[in-house]
This record gives structure tokens, C-alpha cells and sequence, in this order.
């Protein structure tokens, strides 16, 4: 039964390459207009799962269903409805940028003019409407991706799947890009994203879906997951010499503790403790230099449980 | 995904549309076609015009001239100095500075010297022009008339009766656009198949496959590319041809003595030519589609020299100059591998019924359609394989697993 919110719903998929178990019984949704976050550690199966969704590979199980248009019961998108940017990158290095863009354009329904149209204008937005006659092999790796990004959005798609699209950008440019992303969002496109700049899917992510070994370990919006998270905060603890980790571990306070470097440790609290009575602890032991709290990020979450799977998996 | 009936046609005609002007340059179809006029230019031009401003005449002395009447044409090059006696040093000194082309001396008709500073390039004229003198003595010292030698020398006359309405024997000029159309053929073949496999393998080694198998399926994909690239070798074809149409007319108007044979230029003719040379380079281009999608790196890959393969068909086609209606060349005229190269030189060489051509053609395309959806499964198979070439048992089990 689809929510009506539902823009893509899979139900049960598995997909296996002769012994290895590429993706294993997973389901999940994903809304109308969110930006839906796939995560995982490399060979988690995030690019088996978007090749299936993208039809490029079919699951040995399961199903994929698309409601793409709201008025129609359309389960099967058209090719016009999806945009896609893979892992692995490629477009024609020796044709003319614009050339290219408008046949991927083309290729994705629409008509030359307006493919050709709408290329000019991304490349005006991603200032590289002056290099529109170059060839792509004379662009920066940087520009190569963003005329990349270009081709994947350029027919205003529905529903786009961005496989790492900030990868191989400058901090500055993955700025812009988290922009475009929420702009694209804004005017209506669903998107779904894999990639690995914990930091910025965290910032732009209304939902994730966290994979290890082709399994789900973790799913829901960041909230939720932060909130299912064991720990509440975390603080990070500057001492003169090398503290007693045991003494810090056994405290009610303390979900678990990792040494940083010789003079530094960091500390996860527990969900609803206090820090005070662990603070108190901590400086009858120790001579403390600084204290700092943070929230805890999706990147420790990530980490937390990811070891934890492979613990469980391991043992 | 889906596109539709409709749009699948549509997006065809796109890829078609890209692969052809993604390699198609028609400033480079125009120098070829000015380079063809500027050899030929330079070549029989040129030599005409060497000829015409060239007055070396050559000095050659002769002695005893009495014993051969020599008669040289009014455009030779050699002039002949009558001298009636002996050889002296004094010629012999003007042949060592060059003065003279050389001394020649008539001891008898059967007894001749010739002295150069090295072999001169008028050698077979003197040697003809002395033939055709003593050919005159030997006979009137033989009492036998020139028309008495003539018939004694003429081959056997055969008046031919043909049952059938028959063709007359191919001239040398249509054996030899025979051949050149092979060859043309052949190279058409070349280019469409390199074309194929720069665009296959390129396209995988820069990894644009996932994002074209995204948008389009690869049966479009692969129709597009085999469509577009055989349109391309036709063209290149057309080129080709016209290039050594251009050469023989420039060349003629320098008095080559080449010319187009009239036979092969009936409309009729030249329109099977067509048909069979675009069904040649889709056969061919879909076969390499398939595999040049299962390459994964051209420079180590074993399966490269596939490519050479199209050679054999043609190379047979060339002993239909020979015998073209012999058992043989009618069986590889039906052979669908074969049938392109061997009945286009038939053709041109020979009375072809409609009915074999009819046939011929009709094998041809069952065969095109069905190496098409084989080729079709192998590359949506492979175009996504990276880093692994299949091997042909995974191949071969691919084609039966799609028959189920």
C-alpha cells in the first residue's frame, strides 16, 4: 500500500553477484520534493541499489515502483522523469560542451532547442557559458563536473539520483553545490543522494538511509536517527598527560570513550546524563586544559554504526 | 524506464543522428575529393607537361647505317648521326663527356652493338625500331607477304551461338572497377568498423555508458550506433568512389587513355551496388558492435584482431574477376558473410538474374536482423562490464538464456 506521499517505493529488493550478496531484502520509500540521503561505507551496495533503480540492472527480487506523476498511476517512470548523475563519470571529452548537453538532453525527451536552451542556461549558472564551444577534455576535473552535473538535470527530471556529487569539488564550490542541490529541491525535484561529505548530506538531507552490506542499519530523518543514536553529546577533553581511559569508561555518564592523541580524549555521553558529575570526576584525576562540547554528528553516527554492524557480523 | 513505441523510433534516429555527425566531416569528404584531382593532376599533368617543354633530343651515333633501315616516330627523343665508317676514339670521347647518347654499329642484321656510359632509358624504343627493320629484311629475304605472316600467326576464330541472351565477356575495364569497387568496399568496411570500435570502446573507457544505459535502452542504443556508423561507411564509400572517378577524368583529359566503362554506370546497376554495400557495412558493423562491447581495454585485448575478419569475404570476392559465374562464386553470392563483395563484383562483371539477386539480399537481411538481436543482448550485457571481458561460454549462454 503506497502513502500518497510516496514518489518511489521498494519494496524487498535483492540483488546478488554470484556469491556476494550485493543488496539484501531491503525496503524503503522515499517522499515527494525530500532529499533522501543513501549512506554507507564503500561496498555497502549503495550503486547496486541506485543502477537498479535507474533500470541500468534488474533486483533478483523484489520491486521497484514509481509514482512519479501524481494524477497517473505510472509505475514505470519515463526516461524524461529521471535525472542521473553516476559514481563513475563520464561524458564525450572531444565534442563541443554544448553539443553534448543537448543530446543528453535530447536522449531525455526533449527537444533540441530547448535541451540546447536549458544547457546555456546551467552553464551561465555554473559560469561556464563561455567555454559552451570547448571541448570538455580542456575544462579543470572541477568543470568537467559540473557540466556532469549539468547533464543529469538539465531536462528539469522529476525524480534525480546524484551518485557523490561532491566529489572532487573544493570546499568552496561543494558549498555551491549544497545550494543548487536545496534549489533544485525547492523547485520541485526529489532527490536521492549518495555520498560521503557526512557534514553536508547532514545539512541537506531530509532523510537517510544508512547501509551496510547491502543491509539497513539505520533509516528515518537525521533527528530520529540522532535520537535512536545511544549518545546524547559528546565532549572532547584536553589533559596534561595520558588519562586513565578505564576510569572514565566505568562512569554512569559515559556511553564510550576513544583516545584522540596522547593528551586528548573524547568522551560520548549517554541520552538525559549529566555532564557536571563526569566533569568533577574527571578534574580530582586529572589536570584538565579545556573542555569542548559538540552535538553529535552524523559522521560519529555513522562510524558508531557501521563498527557496530561489523562487530555483529564478526562475532 | 520506457519511451514509448514511437519515441524508441525517435531516439534511434537521434543516436543515428549523433554517431553519424559525431565522426562525419564533410571538409575532410572535400579534400579528399581535391586531393584525388591534385594527384592525378600532378601525375599525368605533370608528366604531360614534362613531355611537352622536355627537347633532350639524344645524340645517337650510327655506323653502317645501311644495314638496317631503322624508322623512328617523329616524337622520339633519339636522333640518329649517320656515319659510314668505323668507330673512332674522337666519339668516344664525346660519349664519355655525354655529348653523345651513345655509339651504335650495325656489323649485320644479326650482329648489332650498342656503347653507352650506362643503360639509357630509350633502350626499348631502339630495340623496337630495330625488331620491326630486320622483321622487314628477314621477310622480303623469305619471299612471304606481311598479310601471308599475319595469317600464318592469327589465333583460331570461334563464332560463338548462345542459347541464352548472354553478356559479352567483361572488358578489362570492368574487371578492373571490379576490383577497385571490392577494394572501396573493403575500406568502406574498415572505416565503419574503426569508427565502431573507438565509439564502443571509448564510450566504456570513459565510462558514459551508465549514463546513456540510463536514459535510453541499449536495444535504441546499439540500432542508433550500427544505423549511424553503416551510413557513415556509405558515405565514406560515396567518397571514395567519386575520388576515383575524379582521378580517371583528370586523368583522361591528359590523355591517360582511362575511361569509366559504360556498363557500370547504369542507374540500375549502381542502385544494387548501393543495397549491397549498406548491407554489407550492417552486417559487418553489427557483428562488431557485439564484440567490441565485450572489449574491456582495446590496446591488450586478444579480441582486436577480430576485426581483420571482414578481410576474408572480400579476399574471395576477388577470384569472381576470374571465373564470376563459376559454381563457387554463385554459392557465395547466397552466402550471407560473402554475398555483399562477391555478387556487387558479379554484378558488375557479369548477367545476374533478379531472382538470385532477390534471394541473395533476402538472406542477407534474416541474417543482419538476427546477428542484431544477439548483438543486442551481448551489448546490453557487456556495456556495463568493467575491468572483465566475458568469455565466449558466458557469451554463447546469454544468447541461449534470451531465447527461453
Amino acid at each position: 500500500m503506497k502513502n500518497s506521499d510516496e514518489i518511489l517505493k521498494v519494496d524487498s529488493i535483492r540483488k546478488q553477484f554470484g556469491k556476494i550478496t550485493a543488496v539484501n531484502n531491503l525496503s524503503f520509500s522515499i517522499n515527494r520534493g525530500e532529499i533522501f540521503a543513501l549512506l554507507g561505507p564503500n561496498g555497502a551496495g549503495k550503486t547496486t541499489i541506485v543502477r537498479m533503480l535507474m533500470d541500468i540492472i534488474k533486483p533478483d527480487e523484489g520491486i521497484i515502483e514509481f509514482y512519479l506523476n501524481e494524477n497517473k498511476n505510472s509505475r514505470i517512470p519515463l526516461a524524461s522523469e529521471l535525472g542521473y548523475l553516476p559514481e563513475e563519470r563520464g561524458l564525450y571529452q572531444e565534442i563541443p560542451i554544448i553539443k553534448t548537453l543537448t543530446f543528453m538532453g535530447v536522449i531525455r525527451g526533449m527537444i533540441k532547442k530547448q535541451a540546447e536552451k536549458s544547457a546555456e542556461e546551467w552553464l551561465e549558472k555554473l559560469e561556464l557559458y563561455e567555454r559552451k564551444n570547448e571541448k570538455l577534455s580542456t575544462l579543470s576535473k572541477g568543470n568537467q563536473q559540473k557540466v556532469q552535473f549539468i547533464s543529469s538535470v538539465l531536462h528539469n527530471p522529476s525524480f534525480a539520483v546524484l551518485d557523490e556529487p561532491f566529489a572532487g569539488f573544493d570546499p568552496i564550490n561543494q558549498e555551491a553545490f549544497l545550494m543548487i542541490i536545496k534549489e533544485l529541491r525547492d523547485k520541485g525535484t526529489t532527490i536521492l543522494l549518495s555520498a560521503h561529505q557526512m557534514h553536508l548530506v547532514e545539512r541537506i538531507a531530509d532523510r537517510v538511509l544508512l547501509l551496510n552490506n547491502g543491509k539497513k542499519i539505520a533509516y528515518g530523518t537525521v533527528d530520529e536517527i540522532k535520537k535512536d543514536f545511544s549518545s546524547g553529546e559528546k565532549i572532547i577533553i584536553n589533559v596534561e598527560s595520558i588519562p586513565d581511559l578505564s576510569l572514565l569508561q566505568n562512569d554512569d555518564a559515559v556511553e564510550k570513550v576513544e583516545s584522540i592523541n596522547d593528551t586528548e580524549v573524547k568522551i560520548f555521553l549517554k541520552q538525559n546524563k549529566s555532564l557536571s558529575g563526569l566533569l568533577n570526576k574527571a578534574a580530582s584525576n586529572y589536570t584538565i586544559t579545556s573542555v569542548e562540547t559538540e552535538h553529535i554528528s552524523l559522521h560519529d553516527i555513522f562510524i558508531e554504526r557501521i563498527s557496530k554492524d561489523k562487530g555483529e557480523s564478526n562475532a | 524506464m520506457h519511451n514509448g513505441r514511437n519515441s524508441q523510433i525517435k531516439l534511434t534516429l537521434e543516436v543515428v543522428k549523433w554517431e553519424f555527425n559525431r565522426w562525419f566531416k564533410l571538409k575532410d569528404q572535400i579534400i579528399t575529393l581535391l586531393i584525388s584531382a591534385l594527384i592525378s593532376l600532378l601525375i599525368f599533368g605533370g608528366k604531360a607537361l614534362i613531355e611537352k617543354f622536355s627537347d633532350d633530343k639524344v645524340e645517337l651515333v650510327i655506323i653502317n647505317s645501311g644495314v638496317l633501315p631503322i624508322k623512328l616516330s617523329n616524337e622520339s627523343k633519339i636522333e640518329l648521326i649517320k656515319k659510314e665508317f668505323a668507330e673512332t676514339d674522337e666519339q668516344k670521347k664525346l660519349l664519355a663527356k655525354k655529348e653523345i647518347g651513345g655509339i651504335l654499329i650495325l656489323n649485320d642484321i644479326d650482329n648489332i652493338e650498342l656503347t653507352v656510359n650506362k643503360e639509357p632509358a630509350w633502350l626499348g624504343e631502339l630495340q623496337k625500331a630495330l625488331t620491326s627493320a630486320r622483321q622487314q629484311i628477314k621477310l622480303k629475304q623469305s619471299n612471304i607477304s606481311q598479310e601471308q605472316l599475319k595469317n600464318i600467326f592469327q589465333q583460331a576464330q570461334i563464332k560463338m551461338n548462345y542459347t541464352e541472351t548472354k553478356r559479352e565477356e567483361s572488358s578489362t575495364g570492368e574487371k578492373v572497377s571490379a576490383g577497385i569497387f571490392i577494394g572501396l568496399m573493403l575500406l568502406g568496411v574498415f572505416f565503419g568498423l574503426s569508427y565502431q570500435f573507438v565509439a564502443i570502446t571509448g564510450e566504456k573507457q570513459l565510462r558514459i555508458t551508465e549514463v546513456i544505459a540510463s536514459a535510453i535502452s541499449p536495444k535504441t542504443w546499439i540500432n542508433g550506433k550500427i544505423l549511424g556508423i553503416s551510413l557513415l561507411s556509405i558515405v565514406l564509400l560515396v567518397t571514395s568512389v567519386l575520388s576515383t572517378v575524379v582521378f580517371i577524368i583528370v586523368s583522361s583529359i591528359f590523355g591517360s587513355g582511362w575511361s569509366i566503362p559504360l556498363s557500370i554506370t547504369n542507374p540500375l546497376l549502381i542502385v544494387a551496388l548501393f543495397i549491397l554495400s549498406i548491407s554489407g557495412f550492417l552486417l559487418w558493423n553489427t557483428f562488431f558492435s557485439a564484440i567490441a562491447a565485450t572489449i574491456n581495454d582495446p590496446n591488450t585485448s586478444a579480441r582486436s584482431s577480430l576485426m581483420m575478419v571482414p578481410v576474408i569475404p572480400v579476399a574471395i570476392a576477388f577470384y569472381a574477376l576470374g571465373d564470376p559465374d563459376s559454381l563457387v562464386m554463385k554459392i557465395l553470392s547466397f552466402f550471407p558473410l560473402t554475398s555483399s563483395p562477391v555478387l556487387s563484383a558479379r554484378l558488375v562483371l557479369t548477367d545476374v538474374s533478379f531472382i538470385e539477386i532477390l534471394l541473395s539480399l533476402i538472406l542477407l537481411i534474416v541474417t543482419i536482423w538476427y546477428l542484431r538481436k544477439a548483438a543486442g543482448i551481448i551489448f546490453s550485457l557487456s556495456i556495463l562490464m568493467y575491468g572483465k571481458e566475458p568469455s565466449w561460454k558466458e557469451i554463447s549462454k546469454w544468447i541461449r538464456e534470451s531465447r527461453k
